[in-house]
């Protein structure tokens, strides 16, 4: 089946976006435009979105290639009842957003490092990032704004353990 | 007091429901324009041929420098003349000679690099020295001099001489380059463009259309980044895409492919120096003379405005009794060099940090203590006889000893480098002084519109573009503020030239200034009018009151015991016919500069600060990594402290990546190197150190500006020049006393393990 999840939500793959970017199909055939395009070659990390919860450089990523999968853009990331994710308010309580042009690819790297480790350390959390260019911030409030995203994704731990 | 709003989209950009240029306004039969660029950094066009391009399906238009129905020129402001698309001669690598408007962007793309063009080769002038052999300057060197240099020289007890080549720096805003164009019903253009400036690409686009200005409106709700790349470079972009809107009757849509970007637009200008100090024994400076030279590329752009910031900033923060500055703009084949923040202040700052830093090496002075002995004190003038006012120099420098415990840090280090034979440790410090203005007296005033509605919300546009800076949530506050409402109520607009004309660039820090100023007196014309309104209300239901006695707070007004929602009173203003509209405008007073004599006030206030940057150098690869940052920065009394901070993170990183990693070579066909995030690095959340502490001083100065704050866009970029001392200090550390250290400027790993080898081979010599 040409079909993909995003946002939860089943799409149909028209044939003739097979062997385009991930990045086109999203911002162009479904109006997904939070994802931005910084590079087009895969570095900057303005594009990135998860692929069954992994990061993925959207802009090199032909849709043939997640066919089946999960996609999870930054438009899903709010929760179902509309509010902010806990990670997004983070980002806000920070002062982690300047231009905004980088913000979605942040979020998003930093949710799938958190959903895998709930407690990294200062040096994880550099690895997980170094890969989203910033020209705005200097970084130091977006490494903040994961660091306090993180306690969320701990709590949420602790109740499934229960 | 509420809590102070940071950002008016942080809400839409973290949900990524905030939309750039390119994601709205767009139409089913959009067309896409992709460019043609020159190849030749120096050469007459003999031939296009654009055969192929045209029979790929989907294109509806190729556009040359012919089919301009207006003035082929997009110099604003200046005398030069830079074409949109150049009729014969290209000037750089990059240049547009024609445009490809079709159906998608693939195709366009397809179709533009199918056009080919033949060129007859002319000599690029590439260097600064080709550029100044050649006479290619822009204009006869620029010179500000005080007092007797010569004779300084003769009395010095110690003389530092030096020559310093600054690179360039590529702005890497995220977003590059963009305008959608759209043809209005009267032969008219809306521009949703990219730039810092919608005034000029107003004018700009009129002009090469051969419009009145009046049929181009430019609108721009924000940008992805800009940092001064696009305050003039968004208007050639700009005037393409109105271009082809304009011959295809269509929306048409241009973004440059990030490689594009890089190779096509203007870096921060490199400037090459050379500089001599005289000292006393003690450290103080008794004279100085130095040189700038700057390389402006292929037209002059904003050249002349970066060289003068360049000259106002050669003393820094230091009083200079006997002086000599010298400027040359050179013109050279590569892309217009142009704004960047500092813009050029940090090279004009450079030469004299680094002879202050070889002058206390040699003194056998405390790199700090000689800053402290030399900064400006009141009273003192600038070489350019403006007195600098409110000069806290020396306490910045005193309140950074003190945040970053300087003795026992240094003490440290010194002994992590005893213990260390291939890692050395090194302290870097700056103090920073940026002047706030812009040096081109006009264009300090800004206007500012606001709108009242009967619910009691308010509408405000002003002069000044969002770019992350937050420019919008500190005008905001300022009308919140003096109308004592809650920011929730007010929307800031989109920039756009139809509600706020002939606005300034966003630029020279000077957004939330003028735009601040603006807003305030026209949100006090607002006050007077509805406090008129609520004496009346107060006395229709029976209490006296007077205007003077009224307090606008909490989203109400009040006198005594008496209470009126901001709300009502506005339904009640206007149901008594009371103007809920106005429009405020201010400009920044006793602005002016003799250019022939080098003497005026080119600046309203300066901005002062200071940082201290530990850095670690591994001599055995070059390689290093900065470990600890502090910043005491003087903000006088903030609109919004978290914003400030926000800028201040971020200009440092910007300024450290300059002075370290960044590194944009072009060969000699005058082709940019790196144009790609994985060929030219700038700093990555890895370069931060674990430590990066910042001190606001949030002491009210006599000299600031609106609500008693300052600006602090570019100010903090010269922190970043820490970095590049404290890798220096710990090059010095690794070599005998005395020994020089030949450190390039940007100070990457591979130009601190070079200098560390030449270093090395001397001493064998």
């Amino acid at each position: 089946m040409n079909t993909m999840i995003v946002n939860r939500e089943k799409i149909t793959v028209p044939p003739a976006w097979e062997k385009r970017t991930l990045l086109d199909f999203l911002r162009e055939y479904l109006h997904l435009t939070g994802n931005k395009n910084g590079c087009g070659i895969g570095v900057c990390g303005a594009c990135t979105v998860l692929v069954d919860e992994v990061p993925r450089r959207s802009c090199i990523t032909k849709v043939e290639t997640v066919l089946g999968k999960q996609v999870l853009t930054i438009e899903g990331m709010e929760q179902n009842d509309g509010s902010l994710h806990p990670l997004q308010q983070a980002f806000l309580d920070a002062g982690a957003v300047q231009c905004g042009f980088c913000t979605p690819g942040m979020v998003l790297t930093s949710h799938a490092l958190l959903l895998r480790n709930p407690n990294p350390t200062e040096e994880e959390v550099k690895q997980a990032l170094k890969g989203n260019l910033c020209r705005c911030t200097g970084y130091v409030q977006i490494f903040d704004a994961v660091m306090k995203g993180a306690e969320f994704y701990r709590k949420k731990e602790g109740k499934t353990d229960e | 007091m509420p809590k102070k709003t940071r950002h008016l989209s942080g809400k839409l950009h973290v949900t990524g429901r905030s939309l750039f240029i390119g994601e709205e306004h767009i139409s089913a039969d959009m067309c896409h324009v992709a460019v043609v660029f020159s190849t030749c950094a120096h050469g007459r066009i003999i031939s296009m041929d654009a055969v192929s391009a045209k029979a790929l399906s989907g294109v509806h238009a190729i556009i040359t420098a012919a089919d301009i129905p207006g003035e082929n020129n997009i110099a604003h402001g200046n005398n030069d003349n830079q074409p949109l698309l150049p009729a014969d001669t290209v000037m750089y690598v990059g240049q547009p000679i024609a445009l490809v408007v079709a159906d998608s962007r693939q195709v366009a793309l397809e179709a533009a690099s199918r056009v080919t063009v033949n060129y007859e080769e002319m000599p690029a002038i590439l260097s600064i020295d080709a550029a100044v052999k050649a006479n290619q300057l822009y204009v006869p060197p620029r010179k500000i001099q005080r007092g007797d240099v010569a004779r300084a020289f003769a009395e010095a007890d110690c003389i530092i001489e030096g020559e310093v080549k600054i690179g360039a720096q590529e702005h890497f805003y995220l977003e590059t380059q963009r305008c959608l164009a759209t043809p209005d019903e009267d032969g008219g253009i809306t521009l949703y463009a990219a730039t810092q400036s919608t005034t000029e690409v107003q004018a700009v686009a009129a002009r090469v259309l051969g419009l009145a200005n009046h049929k181009i409106t430019v609108d721009v709700k924000r940008l992805g980044g800009a940092f001064g790349g696009k305050e003039s470079q968004g208007t050639l972009w700009a005037g393409l895409a109105a271009l082809a809107a304009h011959y295809t009757h269509k929306s048409c849509y241009l973004e440059l492919r990030r490689i594009d970007d890089i190779m096509a637009t203007g870096k921060r200008h490199p400037f090459e120096n050379t500089y001599r100090l005289a000292c006393s024994a003690d450290g103080r400076i008794l004279g100085y003379e130095v040189i700038l030279k700057s390389n402006g590329g292929a037209y002059i752009d904003l050249s002349l405005a970066i060289l003068e910031r360049g000259l106002y900033h050669s003393d820094h923060a230091y009083f200079i009794p006997n002086i000599s500055i010298t400027g040359y703009a050179c013109k050279t084949n590569l892309p217009p060099n142009t704004a960047f923040r500092g813009f050029g202040a940090p090279q004009g700052i450079f030469p004299i940090e680094i002879a202050l830093q070889q002058a206390a090496e040699k003194l056998g002075i405390d790199p700090i203590e000689i800053r402290k002995r030399n900064c400006y004190i009141t009273g003192q003038t600038a070489p350019y006889g403006m007195e600098v006012c409110d000069p806290v120099g020396r306490e910045m420098l005193e309140e950074l000893e003190a945040l970053a415990s300087y003795k026992q840090l240094r003490n440290k280090v010194d002994e992590y480098n005893a213990s260390h034979q291939y890692h050395k440790q090194g302290i870097g410090v700056v103090p920073g002084k940026f002047g706030i203005s812009f040096t081109t007296g006009f264009l300090n005033q800004g206007s500012a519109l606001v709108w009242i509605y009967t619910d009691g919300t308010i509408s405000l546009s002003h002069g000044g573009v969002e770019m992350g800076q937050s420019v919008n949530a500190k005008v905001a506050s300022v009308v919140a503020r003096t109308l004592g409402v809650s920011m929730d109520r007010i929307r800031v607009e989109s920039a756009n030239t139809k509600r706020v004309g002939n606005a300034s660039p966003t630029a020279a820090s000077t957004g939330s200034d003028i735009n601040g100023y603006a807003a305030e007196n026209a949100a006090k014309k607002l006050k007077r009018r509805l406090s008129r309104m609520a004496v009346r209300y107060f006395s229709e239901r029976g209490i006296a009151c007077v205007e003077e006695d009224l307090v606008f707070a909490d989203d109400a007004v009040v006198s005594g015991d008496a209470r009126v929602s901001f709300a009502d009173l506005v339904n009640f203003a206007y149901t008594h016919y009371c103007d809920l509209g106005s429009h405020g405008y201010y400009f920044t007073p006793g602005i002016t500069f003799n250019r022939e004599k080098g003497r005026g006030t080119p600046f309203y206030y300066f901005v002062f600060g200071a940082a201290l940057a530990v850095s670690q150098v591994d001599l055995l690869t070059g390689e290093y990594e900065c470990k600890k940052i502090y910043i005491v920065h003087d903000s006088s009394q903030s609109l919004n402290p978290d914003i400030d901070l926000g800028q201040i993170y971020g200009a440092f990183v910007q300024g450290y990546g300059y002075c370290t990693m960044e590194d944009i070579s072009f060969n000699d066909k005058g082709q940019y190197l790196a144009l790609t995030p994985s060929t030219y690095k700038f700093p990555t959340i890895c370069d931060i150190p674990p430590t990066f502490k910042i001190k606001l001083l949030d002491l009210l100065r006599e000299h600031a500006s609106v609500l008693g704050s300052k600006a602090v866009g570019e100010p903090p970029f010269i922190y970043g020049l820490a970095g590049w001392f404290a890798l220096y200090d710990a090059l010095k550390r690794s070599v005998p006393q005395g020994s020089a250290i030949d450190l390039a400027f940007p100070a990457t790993p591979e130009a601190v393990l070079m200098a560390k080898v030449q270093s090395a081979k001397k001493e064998t010599v």
